[in-house]
């Protein structure tokens, strides 16, 4: 199975997919993704929406695989010494500080510090029982402030004292308002099952014996 | 005969009677000429067929235990498949084997006198990849086909059976080209899709195209006795089949991927 086979399964159907582009000669994943999604969905019989939202996972795809490739090469035995690569200043992790996070003040800081969590990401994956024993600091504090640290990593960053004192939207205190429905934006539909499935076949709901 | 294919993996339930009784549904459909051997003593594939073998009539256990003419044992079967069937007596061949001299030959042999009257012959083979049953099918095909759920320790599953035909193939002597198939696929799961990444990563060209989505018409073929494509050939899981069987006829013509396992 190649990338392109790979591709079809994950985001289409399938074979029949993979039919209809080996029939229009596409034989790479690299060769779909210079394909303009009007002729690809000319070809897939489908929208130019879903075309782009089809050629737009070729593309992640293969990024990934092209990820994945030099990961599973051998490295050289022998590496260059340290000292003959250029010194250069790297953005590097979201060092951790008082006030980055609400509850992170200067003594957790630096017991956390002390147990060389001093970023972001480190104090996301380390926080356990252990860290909290070794610390010091209350279990419960060290895992709220593990969420926040992951909050902050995943998401756009933003200022502690805005997320501390954040308050909530109107409608977010009347759960039971009704809030309208949006239709659908067209990148979902292209991602469902509708794509190039023919309409009306029974889905599969259990294994098979 | 173009094509002996035996359906393997260390571990149950992960689709090879299925995949063997439908891709054999699917040649057949094709005009292709398709001889099932069942060779699992659980006899799912007999079962899935609907052919039952009554007293005094021969099975592939007669074959392989008594030396009774594997053409004195074919049964027509729905969907135009010639079908060798088994029964439970098949497990006493593991007994049988140690007070034979070569036991994994006894298949390839029985095999040879049919071999023009067919193109395709597949062989479903028992839960267990370090059997004498295995052994037998391994010995007889000129391709192994892994059979890989997409569920939880799959891979696990199939890297130990990897090992495994490693270990036969030097120890028989044998040469047999390895693919594999995923099976019971979901889309809809995150996890599936994961598994079939790390499948192709780990497999590469040895992964067919075709992966055989989960689907409840091929429990509903199993309960009636015939293969998908005679119960509702327009389903799903028909065209996974016809697409598989498509791959299955280019391997025909195409040189072995790999000459062992390894």
């Amino acid at each position: 199975m190649d990338g392109l086979a790979l591709l079809c399964n994950l985001h289409a159907d399938g074979p029949v997919t993979l039919k209809r582009l080996r029939l229009a000669r596409v034989a790479s994943l690299a060769e779909l993704e210079r394909t303009p999604p009007e002729r690809l969905a000319s070809w897939l019989h489908a929208s130019i929406p879903q075309a782009r939202a089809f050629l737009e996972e070729a593309r992640k795809l293969g990024r990934r695989l092209a990820e994945a490739t030099p990961a599973s090469a051998p490295r050289p035995v022998a590496a260059e010494p340290r000292a003959a690569l250029p010194v250069e200043p790297e953005p590097g992790p979201p060092r951790l500080k008082p006030g980055l996070l609400p509850g992170l003040d200067e003594v957790a800081c630096a017991r956390l510090e002390r147990q060389n969590v001093r970023t972001l990401q480190a104090l996301s994956e380390r926080a356990g029982l252990d860290l909290a024993r070794r610390t010091g600091i209350p279990y419960s504090t060290l895992l709220a402030l593990a969420r926040a640290a992951r909050k902050l990593l995943v998401g756009p960053a933003r200022p502690a004292s805005a997320a501390a004192g954040a308050v909530l939207n109107e409608y977010e205190l009347q759960p039971f308002l009704a809030i309208p429905r949006r239709a659908p934006p067209e990148t979902e539909l292209a991602g469902s099952d509708a794509f190039t499935l023919p309409p009306g076949e029974p889905e599969s709901a259990g294994p098979f014996g | 005969m173009k094509t002996t294919l035996a359906f393997v993996n260390q571990k149950g339930g992960c689709g090879k009677t299925t995949t063997a009784v439908n891709l054999a549904g699917a040649l057949a459909a094709r005009g292709e000429r398709v001889l099932l051997i069942d060779l699992d003593p659980q006899a799912h594939a007999t079962l899935a067929l609907s052919v039952a073998v009554g007293a005094g009539e021969p099975s592939v256990a007669d074959v392989l235990l008594r030396g009774v003419p594997l053409r004195a044992a074919l049964r027509a079967a729905a969907g135009g498949i010639d079908l060798v069937p088994a029964t439970l007596e098949l497990g006493e061949l593991e007994e049988a084997a140690a007070r034979t001299l070569h036991p994994e030959r006894l298949l390839a042999a029985a095999l040879a006198p049919v071999a023009e009257d067919f193109d395709h012959v597949l062989i479903d083979c028992p839960p267990r990849a370090d059997g004498v049953l295995t052994a037998n099918a391994l010995r007889a095909s000129g391709v192994a086909v892994l059979v890989v759920e997409m569920g939880a320790f799959a891979l696990q599953g199939a890297l130990r059976a990897l090992a495994v035909f490693d270990e036969l193939a030097a120890e028989m002597d044998a040469r047999f080209a390895v693919r594999v198939v995923g099976t019971l696929y979901d889309r809809r799961a995150e996890l599936a899709r994961d598994l079939l990444i790390g499948t192709q990563a780990r497999f590469a060209e040895r992964l067919f195209d075709t992966v055989i989505h989960q689907s409840a018409r091929l429990r509903e073929a199993a309960a009636s006795g015939v293969p998908v494509q005679v119960l509702d050939p327009q389903c799903r899981a028909a065209r996974d089949f016809e697409a598989l069987a498509e791959e299955v006829l280019a391997l025909a013509g195409a040189p072995l991927l790999a000459v062992t396992a390894s």
